[in-house]
């Protein structure tokens, strides 16, 4: 199968990724009973879901702007559609709120969420040289160095519950 | 958390990066001739950008123990922290090892695919972290290439 997207797919799937993210973290959240780690993780979430919230904005504006969009096949109009594609097998997963099955560990959960924001940075990363313009290319600049601010976030709430 | 890094340091891990996805890339071919004409195309690409790192961290040799860019609360340090901690930047990472236990064409690509995105992932740090002077610019053309890898792999990997 060679799957080639268009703009609004690809946001589309940056938002699922980010709605992805919200639901583990919350999830995550629910299985712990430490204070500072319920905490952390209800914050990502709600970090994530605003993330999703500027993706969403940018697919409305997008539209507006180009009201055939969506009748456009990708490569007709952008040569790294196939690119995109290609990081898609990061943002296409399986609910991560179903990967948590409860008896995991703080590590555990920490592991994975970072493997979570690493998908999404290199997925937004490819995102950015997909976007048409500014100023929605500013502003996945400014989401891949939340991201990344999460990573460090997760890496230090790591140290603090060894 | 480590000593931070200054630029020479990162660069030199990002060509043991590369030196790694080289030798990766090789072994893959031996392994699996029937797809080794995409493996030692990769392994080439992976031989240039261990070239430009090197070029980068050689014209930044005068100041050697440059810092990253200003980064007051480590934050940038910490991100690149998180990431060495990963196996690709082991320069005895047991890559060959892993590669021994991957029966078929497609369990390599998966593993290329997670390579690659490791890779990506701790060169988005280090565009973060260093100055336009040290070679931002280069380390974003290296990141879109390696993005293009996944792509290629990707396409193979579903052609199969």
């Amino acid at each position: 199968m060679n799957v080639t997207l268009n703009v609004l797919e690809v946001y589309e799937i940056a938002g699922q990724i980010e709605q992805n993210g919200a639901r583990f973290y919350k999830r995550a959240s629910e299985i712990f009973d430490e204070p500072v780690v319920r905490r952390i993780f209800l914050r990502m979430a709600d970090w994530e879901l605003k993330h999703e919230k500027i993706f969403a904005g940018m697919k409305k504006q997008y539209s507006e702007l180009n009201p055939d969009a969506k009748d456009f096949k990708s490569e007709q109009t952008l040569p790294e559609a196939k690119v995109m594609a290609g990081l898609a097998v990061f943002g296409i997963r399986p609910n991560p709120s179903d990967e948590l099955s409860g008896k995991e560990r703080v590590s555990d959960v920490l592991k994975r969420a970072i493997e979570k924001e690493k998908d999404s940075i290199v997925f937004y990363s490819g995102l950015k040289d997909f976007t048409p313009a500014e100023p929605a290319k500013s502003k996945i600049d400014e989401i891949i160095t939340e991201e990344l601010r999460h990573i460090r976030i997760l890496s230090k709430l790591g140290e603090r519950t060894a | 958390m480590g000593m931070p890094f200054n630029a020479d340091e990162v660069f030199e891990m990002a060509e043991q990066i590369e030196r790694n996805g080289v030798k990766f890339y090789r072994d893959a071919a031996k392994k699996f001739p029937q797809v080794d004409k995409l493996f030692l195309d990769l392994a080439e690409m992976e031989v240039k950008h261990e070239k430009t790192f090197a070029e980068m961290r050689k014209r930044l040799s005068g100041t050697q123990a440059e810092p990253l860019v200003f980064d007051p609360d480590g934050e940038a340090q910490m991100y690149l922290q998180v990431m060495a901690d990963d196996h690709v930047f082991d320069p005895n990472a047991d890559l060959t090892g892993q590669l021994a236990g991957k029966d078929t064409p497609e369990a390599v690509l998966d593993m290329a695919i997670g390579l690659e995105r490791d890779s990506i992932a701790f060169y988005v740090g280090i565009k973060e972290a260093i100055s336009r002077r040290a070679g931002k610019d280069k380390v974003e053309d290296i990141i879109k290439e390696e993005i293009g890898h996944i792509a290629i792999l990707k396409k193979q990997l579903d052609s199969l």
